[in-house]
């Protein structure tokens, strides 16, 4: 998993998966990387095969605190596998979180 | 069923629009849909039957032309970008404004209506449409305009019309009237029964003008022909057998709960009042039950009188847990409010995850993770990770914290 701020966004890559095993990792990695200028968060979802109802809730929180500390911060996920977008879609996630199909540039360094 | 999945005149308004872009030539389509887009996709699949590559992509709200131009077209070179709230056929007449408006739409809909472009309608007299397999009584009388869509019955002495849409798998039944009204699929217009100037659907009516809606108890005058229950309440045989057996195994706990609770002056129960779930179209939403609970700061003494609900099959053994009314009013989005639509239980997935009970965002992904994945495999897992595998590693961390740590030979060796 990567995290990185780029010009006010807050993004997360290379999760391969989002439930039990790292949920809660990731839920405290994202909220300590969140600055003050923090407008939108991506969370790349290419590489991820799993997602359970663990990951949902790491998610969830972590809008909230970003709404929270923030003001109205959209939470984007990028590119999810069609098993994860079907979940995102059941469970009317799709309403809460927007979903974009688009390239995704990662930083090298 | 999204709105643009409801049946008009035995298509729906995707239906509509595909054939409107294939008809003009488009060889791709993204739909953008906030309402149940897995749903739409289903429909549509990748849009072979148009001809027309089609992706559906869920948004997050109903948005307008310019945001879906900003969100697709973003310089990919889309052609055309069209809000469908109106059908191609009909351009001027909004469709959801109003059921007023709706109800015009279909009617100038019809008015158009060429059989030559509809495979399996036909005109029978002027402004009378019928569909494959209909069986009409040759004493109803059909009144122009009107439509009869597929796999229609009407029985004898059954007036239907003018201006009546009556939707495939519908069944009119002796004497029965409707005129100015759309009968939706799968419908049962009982013996006698007057529709006017109304949407009939299962067994709810909702009256055209003023857009009043209410549901019809009496099945014999309005029903639905082919309901399937929004969930089919899992309270098994074996579910029932497992809340029996934990409810004998943790009866000495809780009755002496009671019994220190009555020599403290307090009730020995504690009565709470739950939203029911709704888990058929006949329940009501926001309806209320009530359960018990034993004064106790140990999760399974205080839902032992659930148990009890299990074994009599008023709970499911796993569900989501009940939900005061305060709690069930926070429930705003549409993924908070799945945990409504599974049976309540005595436990959830939520005490396997976390095992405590609570209401937080956590909770509310439990709850409609669990709702849109319920099954028996997973009731079992629940069940396992809560009954024996959390116990079992409190039991070992226990004996972890009590045993002396083991002291390594080659430790001892060096200090030889």
């Amino acid at each position: 998993m990567k995290i990185l701020q780029l010009d006010g966004t807050l993004n997360a890559c290379q999760i391969e998966q989002l439930g039990a095993a790292n949920a809660d990792l990731f839920q405290e990695e994202m909220q300590a990387a969140m600055s003050p200028e923090l407008k939108a968060i991506e969370v790349d979802f290419s590489d991820t095969s799993f997602l359970d109802s663990h990951g949902l809730g790491a998610l969830l929180m972590v809008h909230k605190t970003a709404c929270n500390r923030h003001g109205e911060v959209p939470l984007r996920l990028l590119n999810p596998q069609p098993s994860v977008q079907q979940i995102l879609e059941l469970t009317r996630m799709h309403r809460i979180f927007e979903i974009v199909k688009r390239p995704v540039v990662h930083e090298t360094t | 069923m999204p709105l643009v999945l409801v049946p008009m005149l035995g298509k729906n308004l995707v239906d509509y629009w595909m054939e409107h872009l294939a008809a003009r030539g488009f060889s791709e389509a993204t739909i953008l849909a906030a309402d149940r887009p897995e749903k739409v996709r289903q429909h549509v699949g990748a849009g072979e039957r148009w001809g027309v590559k089609t992706e559906v992509l869920p948004v997050t709200h109903e948005i307008n032309e310019t945001d879906a131009r900003a969100l697709v077209a973003n310089g990919t070179g889309a052609q055309c970008v069209v809000l469908m709230e109106y059908l191609p056929q009909l351009p001027a007449q909004k469709l959801f404004d109003s059921y007023n408006s709706w109800f015009s739409a279909l009617s100038g809909l019809m008015q158009e209506m060429n059989s030559d472009t509809r495979i399996g309608v036909h005109e029978i007299k002027p402004g009378i449409w019928t569909s494959l397999h209909d069986a009409i009584s040759p004493e109803a009388r059909l009144v122009a305009p009107c439509w009869i869509g597929r796999d229609v019955t009407i029985e004898e002495g059954a007036v239907v019309g003018p201006f009546a849409i009556i939707e495939d798998g519908v069944c009119v039944e002796k004497e029965a009237e409707v005129a100015h009204s759309v009968v939706l699929s799968d419908t049962l217009v009982g013996e006698f029964t007057e529709i006017s100037n109304s949407v009939a659907w299962g067994d709810m009516l909702t009256h055209i003008p003023d857009g009043i809606s209410a549901r019809v108890p009496d099945e014999f005058l309005l029903s639905p022909l082919n309901e399937e229950p929004l969930r089919t309440p899992r309270t098994t045989f074996i579910g029932r057998v497992a809340a029996a057996a934990l409810l004998v195994a943790i009866a000495p706990f809780a009755i002496l709960a009671m019994i220190r609770s009555m020599l403290n002056g307090r009730a020995y129960l504690r009565v709470k009042t739950a939203v029911k779930p709704c888990l058929s179209h006949s329940d009501k939403a926001g309806a209320t039950m009530t359960y018990c609970e034993v004064p106790s700061r140990y999760g399974w003494i205080r839902r032992w009188p659930q148990l009890w609900e299990a074994v009599c099959g008023r709970f499911a053994l796993v569900g989501n847990r009940p939900l005061s009314p305060e709690d069930a009013a926070e429930l705003k989005h549409d993924y908070e409010k799945l945990w409504l639509s599974v049976p309540t239980g005595v436990i959830s997935l939520a005490d396997a995850a976390v095992g405590v009970e609570r209401f937080d965002e956590k909770a509310r992904a439990h709850a409609c993770f669990y709702a849109i994945r319920a099954d028996e495999q997973m009731d079992a897992s629940i069940l396992y990770a809560v009954v024996i595998g959390r116990p079992l590693n409190a039991i070992r961390s226990t004996v972890k914290d009590v045993m002396p740590v083991p002291v390594r030979y080659a430790e001892l060796d060096g200090q030889s």
